[in-house]
């Protein structure tokens, strides 16, 4: 599998809010709920777009809901 | 397995039953009673241009077959459009599957340089028209199933 090094709280956010379901969470931001499976399991990393929407769908700042783990450098 | 992933798989198994299905069909009508078919022009343009609209009416029909069954069966919410994961699956494997014609039109290429005449040419053509719609589905399973 290709190697993301963006990782994100969806599913834990999604919990918070009342288990929000996957097929909710996508209707509110436009794609489809395998998409949302897919982003959730770091299989897929959102255009910023999609990014921006999700993060506003919880209320919070996008670094709250996305995490950027860039790779070490090699020497 | 995700509705897209059985929608890609449907599209694999059609172009390829339809296309070898055809060409068998071709071959056992003409190739048997009269091999001089096989170098003539006019029939294999025939060919090409009747297989064009019988695999699309094919193919649709088999994604309607699908649809209908796909709703019946599962009780998940069809997806209405292509989301921009979809595009771009499909944006890659077209890709994918513009590479393996890219090729099979060089080999093509190289028949005709080579004298081998129309029938290994368009053999070889159609072959590669063929390989690249199953690398194009292969390519959106993969990508699908694996992520990217």
């Amino acid at each position: 599998m290709a190697k993301i090094s963006i990782q994100n709280n969806i599913r834990k956010l999604r919990f918070f809010r009342d288990e929000m379901t996957q097929q909710e969470l996508a209707d509110l931001v436009g794609v489809t709920r395998q998409t949302v499976a897919a982003i959730e399991k770091s299989k897929y990393s959102p255009s910023l777009e999609l990014a921006f929407r999700i993060a506003q769908v919880f209320e919070l700042p996008l670094e709250e809901v996305f995490i950027y783990h860039p790779e070490p450098k090699k020497t | 397995m995700t509705f897209q992933e059985k929608r890609s798989l449907v599209t694999l198994i059609a172009t390829t039953a339809i296309s070898i299905g055809y060409f068998i069909y071709i071959f056992t009508q003409y190739a048997n009673t009269d091999p001089q078919t096989m170098n003539d022009l006019s029939f294999w343009g025939r060919a090409v241009l009747i297989l064009i609209p019988v695999q699309i009416v094919l193919i649709v029909l088999a994604h309607i077959v699908f649809h209908i069954g796909y709703a019946a069966v599962s009780r998940e919410k069809l997806p209405a459009r292509d989301d921009e994961r979809d595009k771009l699956i499909q944006l890659k494997a077209t890709r994918n599957s513009y590479y393996v014609f890219s090729g099979g039109f060089f080999l093509a290429m190289t028949a005709l340089a080579l004298n081998l005449g129309p029938f290994v040419m368009f053999l070889v053509l159609i072959s590669a028209a063929l390989l690249s719609g199953v690398v194009e589905s292969v390519s959106q399973l993969y990508f699908y199933r694996r992520g990217f």
